[in-house]
Order: structure tokens, then C-alpha cells, then sequence
């Protein structure tokens, strides 16, 4: 895991964030990141789609930063340096879910590369509890994140390269 | 919300008396509890007015939008950075205390040149906090700031034995006493310790000032054994020049380079340290511990005299390894035509150096910080290690070096490639990174290296035996810091570092700022958050975490006017010392005694008699 420190929500609050950005100011950045829900219920993953869908909000700026600056080094600033929009998507997490994963998709046009993000939570009574962040600035190796999404949250190795091969 | 903030600032404190006895696990506990209780608070400490633009005038061309606290409230705006006049601005509307406009960088041209080397850092992944609150008030270092730190700060005590008109902070005007015990530096030590990716390798004994601590040798050791590599004692020079042995104590101790504020080579530029400066670096030499020049530039103050300054760095280069300039920082609130009489940024100060030196050290010698990136990058690709990266904002710093040939002032520009050799590195990183042959790699380096140098530019002593060639190799590629020794004999590295103020305050720069301060909650906090917004950082904390004059002067027996120091002009200006110093760049016999008497007085500084 990348950070030992754990973040409490209520499960109304799961969030993610879609977003398009192009500035030139302070350094060229051309992204378009999408983002998806997985629900972990009984081993197997479930694309949960989104409840809510919203322009992101002064009241958003902080939990963007939090999520988007640790898993992308990107924030609410490079934003506001360019032109992009940001799409805030709320979720609303089935009863049965033991877990939650994140997955940021990130188009750099300018390096040309495709890659992906991941944080994930575990689901306990009513709460949701961040267990597993990458890091912008940490190049793990794919099957090591894999690992230890499945050991952390109970969910089959199968299932979760399955994900991948969906959202790729 | 002033009233609000003296409340919460009363809300906290400890009595430090009591703290300055206990274990570091004591005092760690007290600072865990202290930091959720000192952050600053929405609505209380800044309001977020992020809604409304600033407007853009005729003649005016905008360059990016970016967020700034509000002089006044500190809440957090929006401000538009744009170009007119070939200069850069910035401009933001609080709506209770309307709009604030400020010079930014004084070249459009080199701001653009500056923008092409921005890089981005590796971040911090240990934070102290979560994050709960917009940048710029969540410092802790949070997890969404993008540089590492490159050089941590600590305060050792806001005890200082001069008494400058301009500054609040020092103990006898700020009316307490902060100076953490050992034990609680050797916390915040280690709490800076703690980040990854990157530790942070160097640290600045700074104040007040640090020489006044009777311990200073123990802190110096305790910075040793909790992992810094690199200590910098940052001093006004005083204690310096009137203990001959300090300089060689705190040299034994593990200093590596004193930091000595140093603002003119005359005393009407120079009344905090003109007399003294002389007998420090003379102390200096004795104990063969280098020193930096700290010039803080102000326009109608010492902008003329930038050149000199230089030149006095080049006449001391056996001691002197670097003249750092400092462009004004505005502390506390200024009328906008009072700011107009003092603010320069850096293409400024780089302007007046070329002037000031007949076009000696040009405008395109001098690269920003984020520059060196790729040699990082290199090193980290060859090694597989997380390297120190400098990936400040363009728009903090700038350096070149300068070396001496003959008489002549060459700077390094001028025989090496700079900007084909760091992108040749950049391509080799890119190999190693896909995986190629790090020795294949390392061959080509050496082979190629020369073709970025010319040889027959070069200072003669780099320039016998391929000596630069091989001195630039051993540094990249087998990390050989010796080398690094080679290459600064007899060379003058040249800085700016142009630290921010409530006016041309820019969040884009506060979140790639790598030097932080490490407070005595734990918390470590970009340069520019803690001195920026003070009533929200470094005052808060500080004062929370100190003694009352009573219970200091009770603890250490002494009287806190004891620390304040007194001139002896007379004595000082008739010593060799000064006159070999200052003999070639001004015409000492001008100035008269009263003159002297005069300036320093004016500067805040009592003048004796025998």
C-alpha cells in the first residue's frame, strides 16, 4: 500500500472524478482521464455506474485535490491553469459490496502513453476505508498492484485482470 | 477574522518550561495533539472566493489563471497572470478588499525561456495531515504538493542579537521566546526524515539567529545523527567575525556551509553586517568552511549595487562559494506605491548583474532551478533510486556558475552546451528507462560527453588533460561527488531565489516549492506558506510552542537584552581586515566616521565607544 493513513466517508460520499485538461502554464500538460467504480462482492467485481453526474463545484475542490493529486499529481490548480472540465461522479454503492475499487484511466497526449490508477476501499458497516492508493510518483509493476488489490480485498486475481483488460 | 484568529492562537499554547525537559516521545505526543488544533480553519483563518475572475484590460494578454490569498484576509482568489509591457503581472479582486495588482517576473521573454524547463517532482507520500483544505492551507507537507524537499529549514530560536527596524519577528519584538529543546529538534529532525520518496538530505540552521544557541555544536550533531548529509548554518555574521573559534568549532561540529546575509558592499546597502562581514570571512578561512552570500534585493536600496557584490564573492572565491540573491520578499502590508519603489523579481536582478559587470555575466548564462531535472532523472535511471530533484516553479530560482581565467569572469555557459547536454542525458534516461544496457550507456556518455564542451573556451585548469570532460563524467555517471569539489574550485556559483510575499503570491508555486520548513508540531511546510502567511503558520506554531521572557530568562539565567548587540565602529573600520575587503570596491577613505555612526544607528543598530 502506498499510504498507511486511512480515510473514513459515508458510503453516500463515493466519488470520482473525469476530466479533461490542456494547459501550457507552468508546463505542457494534455491529459484526459476517465474513471470507473468496481464493487467487490463475494470474490467477483461489478462495474457500478454512476448515480450522479455534475460539473466539479467550489465545494469539490478538496476531495479532487486529495484523490486526483495523490493518484495523478494533478490538481484543482492545473485545472484552473487551462482549459479542461471536470465531471464529479457520484455512486451510490450496493448493500452487498465488501469492497470498492477506483480506476483512473489516463490519456497523456503529449508523452502518448495510456495508463491506469487504482485505489481501493474496504466496505464495513456503512463506511467506506481507503486500504490501497498508488502514487503519481510510484511506477509499480502492474502484477504487484494486482496482488495487492486481491489480497487486501478478498477479490480473485481473475476478476481483476479482467478489469484491466476492460478498461485498457 | 483577526479577532478570531488572536482567540484560536489563545485556544493552544503549551508552557514551554515544561515541555523543554521532556522525552522526545513526550514531546511527540504534544505535537500530534497540537497540529489538528493549530491548522487553519475555513472561515475563521481564510474565506474561498474562487468564483469570480479578475478582469483583463486593454494592452493586456493573459497567460494562465492560477489561485493567490488575498493580502489582506488571506482567503483564496483567483488571479490572472498576464503580459503587457513585455513584463509579467498578476491581478486578483478579493470582494471585501478589492483588487490587488503586482509585478510577477520583469521579462515576458524570460519567463517563456524559464517555462520550457518546468518539471514536475515525485511529491511527498508521507503526509502529516490529511488533505481537508484547499492549497495553500493544508501544509503539513501535503500529498498533493509535487516537489520533495530539497533542503529542509529549522528555526533554532527567534532570539537575535540585532534589532533591523523592518523585521517583527525576533524575540525582543514578537514578546516571547521560541527555541526548542534538543530533544524536540531531534523530533522535527526526524519527522522531516520521514518523507518518500525522496529524503531530504540538507538542512539550514536558521532563526533569529542560531549562533546565539549555547548548544548550537549538540543541534549541529543531532542533525548528523538523524541523517542529514548536508548542514547549513544560516547567520548574520556577527558571532562569526567576533569569536574566532566558533567558525572552526561549528566546522568540526559537521557544518558544511554557512549562509551569511550580506546585502552591499557599502555600509548605506549593507548596515546589518558591512563592518563585520570582513572579520567573519577571515574566521572563515581559518577554518576552511565555505560561506554563501545572502544579498536580499531591493530596487531603490542595493539594485545598483548587484554587480559589486558579485565581484566582492569573485575577490573572496578562496572562501566564498556562492552569492545567493534574494529579490524582495514584502513583508506585512504595503501601500502599491511603496511596492513600486522596492519590488524587483529576478529578470531584474539578472538585468542589473549584466549591466553591472559591463556584459560580463549575460541575461542567457542564467537557467531556472527546474534546469537540472534531467541530470537527476539520469542518475535515478542509471541507479534505480529515487534521486534529489529540483523541480521547483521556474519562476522561484535561477542559477549559473561563473569561473575565474586570467583575470577574466567567464561563466560556464560559455564553454559547455548546457541545454544539448541536459537534453543528451534526458535521451539516455529515456534508454535506460526502456531497459538498455546501463554500461553501453555509460560508454556513449563518456565518448560523447566532449562534444558538448569546448575545450578551448574553457577555464585553463578544466582544460589541461580533458580535465573538464572527466570531472563532468565522474559526476553523472559514477556519482562521484569529489569530482563535484574539482569542479567548484576557483567557480562562483550564482543564484536567485525569489521567495514569494502576499502580493505576487501564486499557489502553482507554493505547491512545487522545495524548501520547507519543519515545524515544532511535526508539520513541514513549503518556505512560502510558513513566512508568507505567518499568522497561519510560522507565528501560530511558534508561538504556541514557547517561553514567556520570565520563564526563559528563569531557566537559562540570563536576561534576554543580554542577546543585543552593540557596534564598536571605531574599532572595527580601523582592523586590515576591513580595508583589504572593501579596499578595491568602494572608496573607504570617503566615508566619514559619523557616516558609519549614521547608517548602522538608522539600521536599528546601536553604535558603543570603547
Amino acid at each position: 500500500m502506498s499510504r498507511t493513513s486511512s480515510l473514513r466517508t459515508g458510503l453516500g460520499c463515493v466519488r470520482t472524478y473525469s476530466f479533461v485538461v490542456k494547459a501550457v502554464d507552468p508546463k505542457p500538460l494534455d491529459v484526459e482521464v476517465e474513471s470507473y467504480l468496481y464493487g467487490v462482492c463475494r470474490g467477483l467485481l461489478k462495474r457500478v455506474m454512476p448515480a450522479g453526474e455534475g460539473e466539479l463545484g467550489c465545494e469539490d475542490i478538496v476531495g479532487f485535490d486529495e484523490e486526483v493529486g495523490y493518484l495523478l499529481g494533478l490538481s484543482y490548480n492545473d485545472v484552473l491553469h487551462g482549459n479542461g472540465s471536470v465531471k464529479v461522479l457520484s455512486y451510490v454503492v450496493p448493500p452487498e459490496c465488501t469492497g470498492l475499487i477506483k480506476v483512473y484511466r489516463v490519456a497523456d497526449r503529449i508523452s502518448n502513453r495510456v495508463y491506469l490508477r487504482f485505489r481501493a476501499y474496504e466496505v464495513s458497516g456503512g463506511e467506506v476505508k481507503l486500504v490501497y492508493s498508488d502514487h503519481f510518483s510510484a511506477s509499480l509493476r502492474r502484477g504487484e498492484v494486482l496482488k495487492s488489490l486481491s489480497e487486501k480485498l478478498g477479490v480473485k486475481r481473475v476478476e481483476l485482470e479482467a478489469l484491466l483488460r476492460g478498461v485498457s | 477574522m483577526a479577532q478570531e484568529r488572536v482567540a484560536l492562537e489563545r485556544e493552544f499554547s503549551v508552557d514551554y518550561s515544561r515541555v523543554a525537559g521532556l522525552s522526545m516521545g513526550e514531546i511527540a505526543k504534544i505535537a500530534e495533539e497540537a497540529r489538528g488544533r493549530l491548522f487553519p480553519r475555513p472561515g475563521v483563518d481564510y474565506k474561498l472566493y474562487l468564483s469570480r475572475k479578475p478582469p483583463l484590460r486593454e494592452g493586456e494578454e493573459l497567460v494562465t489563471y492560477t489561485q493567490s490569498a488575498c493580502p489582506e484576509c488571506y482567503s483564496l482568489l483567483v488571479a490572472a497572470v498576464f503580459k503587457r509591457d513585455g513584463r509579467v503581472w498578476i491581478r486578483k479582486v478579493c470582494p471585501e478588499h478589492g483588487e490587488f495588482e503586482e509585478l510577477y517576473f520583469g521579462s515576458w521573454e524570460m519567463y517563456e525561456r524559464y517555462r520550457r524547463y518546468q518539471w514536475d517532482g515525485k511529491g511527498n507520500v508521507v503526509a502529516h495531515l490529511p488533505v481537508t483544505a484547499p492549497c495553500p492551507y493544508n501544509c503539513g507537507v501535503c500529498t498533493r504538493h509535487r516537489s520533495h524537499a530539497a533542503l529542509i529549514n529549522v528555526v533554532l530560536t527567534n532570539r537575535c542579537d540585532l534589532s533591523c527596524f523592518y523585521c517583527f519577528f525576533y524575540a525582543s519584538k514578537s514578546g516571547y521566546v521560541y527555541e526548542p529543546s534538543l530533544e524536540h529538534l531531534r523530533y522535527m529532525f526526524r519527522q522531516a526524515r520521514l518523507a518518500e520518496p525522496v529524503k531530504p538530505p540538507a538542512i539550514q540552521l536558521t532563526g533569529g539567529e542560531p549562533a546565539l544557541r549555547e548548544d548550537l555544536l549538540e543541534v549541529v550533531r543531532v542533525a548528523r545523527e538523524e541523517g542529514f548529509t548536508h548542514i547549513q548554518l544560516n547567520t548574520n555574521g556577527i558571532r562569526l567575525a567576533l569569536d574566532p573559534e566558533l567558525a572552526v568549532r561549528v566546522r568540526q561540529a559537521g557544518v558544511n556551509t554557512v549562509y551569511m546575509s550580506f546585502d552591499g558592499v557599502s555600509p548605506f546597502t549593507n548596515p546589518k553586517n558591512h563592518w563585520e562581514a570582513p572579520y567573519a570571512l577571515d574566521n572563515l578561512r581559518r577554518a576552511g568552511l565555505g560561506v554563501v552570500l545572502v544579498p536580499t534585493v531591493i530596487k531603490h536600496y542595493n539594485l545598483s549595487e548587484v554587480g559589486k557584490i558579485v565581484e566582492f564573492g569573485l575577490l573572496n572565491n578562496d572562501i566564498v562559494r556562492g552569492v545567493n540573491f534574494q529579490p524582495v520578499s514584502i513583508v506585512g502590508r504595503m501601500p502599491r506605491k511603496e511596492r513600486e519603489r522596492e519590488r524587483v523579481t529576478i529578470p531584474d536582478v539578472i538585468k542589473a548583474i549584466e549591466e553591472q559587470t559591463g556584459g560580463q555575466i549575460r541575461e542567457g548564462d542564467w537557467y531556472p532551478v527546474p534546469c537540472v531535472a534531467p541530470v537527476s532523472r539520469f542518475v535515478e535511471a542509471l541507479t534505480g533510486k529515487p534521486q534529489l530533484t529540483l523541480t521547483a516553479h521556474f519562476a522561484c530560482g535561477a542559477a549559473t556558475y561563473v569561473f575565474q581565467d586570467d583575470g577574466e569572469v567567464l561563466p560556464i555557459t560559455r564553454f559547455v552546451h548546457v541545454d544539448e547536454f541536459f537534453a543528451y542525458l534526458s535521451e539516455k534516461a529515456e534508454e535506460l528507462e526502456r531497459g538498455r544496457s546501463k554500461y553501453i550507456v555509460m560508454l556513449e556518455l563518456f565518448f560523447n560527453t566532449r562534444k558538448f564542451i569546448d575545450l578551448s573556451k574553457a577555464p585553463r585548469r578544466l582544460r589541461e588533460g580533458n580535465r573538464l570532460v572527466k570531472i563532468l563524467y565522474n559526476i553523472f555517471a559514477k556519482h562521484d561527488y569529489s569530482s563535484l569539489g574539482e569542479f567548484h574550485y576557483n567557480a562562483l556559483f550564482l543564484g536567485m531565489m525569489h521567495f514569494q510575499d502576499l502580493y505576487n503570491h501564486d499557489v502553482a508555486r507554493v505547491m512545487r516549492c522545495d524548501i520547507h520548513y519543519v515545524m515544532p508540531d511535526g508539520r513541514q511546510v513549503p518556505f512560502c506558506s510558513f513566512n508568507v502567511i505567518p499568522d497561519l503558520y510560522r507565528d501560530r506554531v511558534q508561538k504556541a510552542f514557547s517561553y514567556s521572557f520570565r520563564d526563559w530568562e528563569r531557566a537559562t539565567g540570563r536576561k534576554i537584552t543580554e542577546d543585543a548587540y552593540r557596534r564598536n565602529i571605531r574599532k572595527l573600520i580601523s582592523g586590515e581586515p576591513y580595508r583589504r575587503h572593501y579596499a578595491k570596491l568602494i572608496d573607504l577613505d570617503s566615508i566619514t566616521y559619523e557616516q558609519h555612526v549614521l547608517a548602522s544607528k538608522r539600521f536599528g543598530i546601536p553604535v558603543v565607544e570603547d
